[in-house]
């Protein structure tokens, strides 16, 4: 099918962005890469009156690596990321979701603010936003607001960002030198959204007790969710049935939707394994991270 | 600022493989139909008009992308290159010639969007080819040809 009619703008600074935004508030959608978006409007399923062009915000283009976290502008195309984390250990976690997004030809074109903004709660760059943490910087037409990942997020494809405003970057908080990664995903082919997904950080001490753990979950309620009750793990060393104990209550506290494809239960029972497959790994990169660099 | 209204035709300038093209165009016109309707290059295919299928890959100032996926407008003053502009390339033979002899073309569908993504990604790893296919749906081969003829390519610039 073919995208209804619409009035297309294409500012060339923040600031047109932003007016335009205040003008046509809710009628109107940004444009960026396009991956989430025009696929809706060629099937009729979004019909915005109109349309904002960002491609021409340079404002927007810049990864900025600071002391404590990345920024990613809302122009920053989904491959370039890759690229960049794929030079350093630290956002690992990044560069192992982002091996599930779409395809690299569609990674070339769509961003990562992009994604994050249309909120797919099975998408990987949400869970990996509500997992890594950090911010979200949003303007509108008298200024600026920084929203913590926690918050962000509010329903299926809805955010804290209202039709007024901008996600103009994301803000990455720079995870701990000896945390651990994991990443692990269900889903039918490669590239496709996931049925059930977790992204997690672990970090141990010297003698291996578990300091901090962040356990994300994807696909499996309407917005990524962070798994709680974890607090009751740390001082601890590794321990099989703890651990288990706890992954069994994240599990049964789920409550999952159910399409014709998966039923409820079969999608708790995938993300109870992709949380104890994410959280194995993440527990072992930490460890290998311990033996390999002692003194750090 | 560029601004155009729904019923309005705005006037595009794009290069195509490498020529200029100057045309009066909606603003809804998917780049895919902006290249097959309105220039006639009809080389690139048109499958799913969600991002899926690939068929319809081209090169965005040199990066493989979906037509389906961009307004022909917001590609303004940006180099396009389809498979008929390919097919130029230096790398193309080798590339058809592999694609033949592996037998990883049947009703050529996928092919101008594999080729696409075959001749700009240079430097990959076989693993990395697996990932780059996914991206291309093909329905006649069952992929082991096309991938044969990519390892073939890279063995070949590799001197083995
Ligand atoms: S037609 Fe563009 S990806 Fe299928
Ligand atoms: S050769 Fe027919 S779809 Fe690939």
């Amino acid at each position: 099918m073919k995208p209804a009619g619409f009035d297309y703008f294409r500012p060339e600074t923040l600031d047109e962005v932003l007016s335009l935004l205040d003008e046509f508030g809710a009628d109107a959608k940004i444009l960026a890469g396009g991956q989430s978006l025009v696929p809706l409007m060629n099937m009729r399923l979004a019909q915005p009156q109109v349309i904002i062009d960002i491609n021409d915000i340079a404002e927007a283009e810049d990864i900025k690596e600071g002391y404590q976290e990345l920024e990613v502008g809302a122009l920053v195309r989904q491959r370039a990321l890759s690229r960049y984390t794929g030079k350093d250990s630290t956002w690992e976690l990044l560069r192992l979701g982002l091996g599930h997004v779409g395809h690299p030809q569609t990674q070339n074109r769509g961003t990562v603010g992009g994604s994050i903004a249309h909120a797919d709660p099975s998408a990987e760059l949400p869970l990996l936003f509500l997992t890594m943490g950090g911010e979200a910087e949003i303007w509108n037409l008298h200024g600026s607001r920084k929203v913590p990942a926690e918050q962000f997020f509010q329903f299926v494809f809805s955010t804290v960002v209202q039709p007024h405003e901008f996600l103009k970057a994301i803000h990455w908080k720079r995870p701990a030198v000896q945390a651990g990664f994991g990443f692990y995903e269900f889903s039918r082919r490669r590239g496709d959204f996931a049925i059930a997904s977790a992204a997690a950080i672990v970090e141990i001490d010297r003698q291996k007790c578990l300091t901090r753990i962040r356990l994300g979950l994807g696909g499996v309620a309407s917005t990524p969710l962070l798994a709680e009750g974890v607090d009751k793990l740390y001082g601890t060393t590794w321990s099989t049935r703890e651990i288990e104990g706890w992954l069994t209550t994240v599990r049964s506290d789920l409550d999952p939707p159910e399409d014709s494809m998966v039923k409820a239960d079969f999608r708790r029972h995938l993300a109870g394994l992709a949380a104890a497959k994410a959280f194995s790994s993440a527990y072992q990169s930490a460890f290998k991270k311990w033996e390999e660099y002692p003194d750090a | 600022m560029l601004k155009v209204k729904h019923d309005e035709l705005a006037t595009l300038n794009m290069a195509v493989n490498g020529h200029y093209y100057r045309r009066a165009v909606e603003s809804r016109l998917l780049l895919v139909d902006f290249l097959r309707d309105e220039l006639g290059l009809t080389g690139t295919h048109v499958g799913c008009e969600q991002g899926i299928c690939g068929a319809c890959t081209v090169l965005i100032e040199g990066v493989p992308a979906r037509s389906c996926l961009h307004f022909a407008l917001s590609m303004k003053g940006k180099e396009i290159t389809t498979i008929e502009g390919l097919s130029e390339w230096p790398q193309f033979p080798a590339i058809a010639e592999a694609l033949s002899r592996r037998h990883g073309v049947q009703c050529g569908f996928c092919t101008p969007g594999i080729v696409a993504s075959m001749i700009t990604e240079e430097g990959v790893s076989e693993e990395e080819i697996d990932v780059l296919l996914a991206g291309h749906l093909c329905r006649c081969t069952g992929y082991v040809g096309i991938r044969q003829a990519w390892q073939d390519i890279l063995a070949k610039k590799e001197g083995k």
